[in-house]
């Protein structure tokens, strides 16, 4: 448990737990949108908690850009907390509106991932389909929301206002493993909005970022895809500590494993979304 | 975005670097590259780019074996 218990931070918090709890109670049964990221695991887990094992089923899409260890983190937290998984495939890929990368390209994945989970939902008669959006994500650029508006998907985190922060704090008071884990969106993200999004080039990205989490690279972690040059986003407090000869040497060498031909750190350090400040879709 | 501008501004904090735009990044190959570690120092190389326009400043990590001319100048 964090801190105190009555620290007014996470009193707050709890507030608006009361509130989705409630919120839960009054559906029948539901359909998660699950990728074992901070935000779905910790509504997959209260969901459980609140309706039972029976009345919720957690869904992970599968594509190339869905990492492995974030399948692996998904599937462990399910086990532990009891939430019946369902995997299905999912072919964004196959689209040539997602494939292009545009700005909106999140747009196409999620209209691909909530048509196969609508009807996954009919087949079952679950009547509500839920998201992890959370309160913070309504503030930011989120193309993929309106898909899962436009097919009637809930976002009950959001709705009772749960911010990322306090979702990681009730995820540790519960005991959520996930509450700690860094952000990890989908390997698309890597690569700025115009180049192709193709399965070799995520392999890539994950294979460099696999590569760095070995060599000790902890918290928020991104290798961005330039062509032939990773641009490495690591923690801003951690940069400092990568500028010496050894550890600048053998991030050169992790990340040119992995196929790329030049290596560069950004002095600037991990930023949420800085694909969309270097395309001018959001402010730096 | 002007490369040469911003190797002037860095060079006028001491820090010898050639620069790359890469779109509105700024990748630059730095000889003495030890003093981007202070905090100081980084951020305002950072800031310096952010005045030329360009949203993020990168260090090349070089490969010492790979027998690149030297940065002009150097």
């Amino acid at each position: 448990m964090t801190g105190t218990a009555a620290s007014p931070v996470l009193l707050d918090a709890r507030a608006k737990e009361a509130r989705l709890v409630a919120w839960l109670r009054a559906q029948r049964s539901v359909l998660l949108g699950f990728s074992g990221g901070v935000d779905s695991a910790y509504l997959g887990c209260v969901a459980v908690a609140v309706l039972g094992p029976e009345r919720v089923l957690a869904v992970i899409g599968r594509s190339p850009s869905y990492p492995a260890s974030q399948w692996a983190a998904a599937r462990a937290v399910a086990e532990r907390f009891g939430l019946r998984v369902l995997e299905v495939d999912t072919h964004e890929m196959d689209d040539p509106n997602y494939a292009a990368n545009p700005a909106n390209r999140c747009y196409f994945c999620k209209s691909e991932l909530w048509t196969v989970l609508g009807t996954i939902a009919r087949e079952r008669g679950i009547a509500t389909i839920l998201d992890g959006t959370n309160a913070d994500d309504l503030r930011e650029v989120r193309p993929g929301r309106r898909a899962g508006a436009e097919r009637g998907v809930h976002s009950p985190l959001a709705r009772v206002g749960l911010t990322k922060a306090e979702i990681r704090l009730l995820s540790e008071e519960r005991g959520i493993p996930t509450w700690s884990h860094p952000s990890s969106p989908c390997l698309s993200s890597r690569l700025p909005y115009g180049t192709e999004v193709t399965i070799a080039r995520l392999q890539q990205v994950e294979r460099a970022e696999r590569a760095l989490r070995l060599l000790g690279v902890r918290g928020d972690l991104r290798v961005r895809y330039h062509g032939d040059l990773a641009r490495v986003e690591v923690p801003a407090a951690e940069v400092s500590a990568w500028l010496t000869s050894g550890r600048m040497k053998a991030m050169r060498m992790a990340v040119q494993s992995a196929g790329f031909a030049r290596v560069a750190i950004d002095l600037r350090g991990f930023r949420s979304g800085s694909l969309n400040v270097l395309a001018g879709v959001a402010n730096a | 975005m002007s490369d040469a501008l911003l190797e002037q501004r860095l060079g006028a904090m001491g820090i010898q670097a050639h620069v790359e735009s890469l779109g509105r990044m700024a990748v630059a190959r730095v000889t003495d590259w030890a003093v981007l570690a202070d905090v100081t120092v980084r951020d305002a190389a950072v800031a310096a780019a952010a005045e030329l326009g360009f949203v993020t400043l990168a260090l090349e990590l070089e490969d010492d074996d790979a027998g690149r001319a030297p940065l002009p100048g150097c």
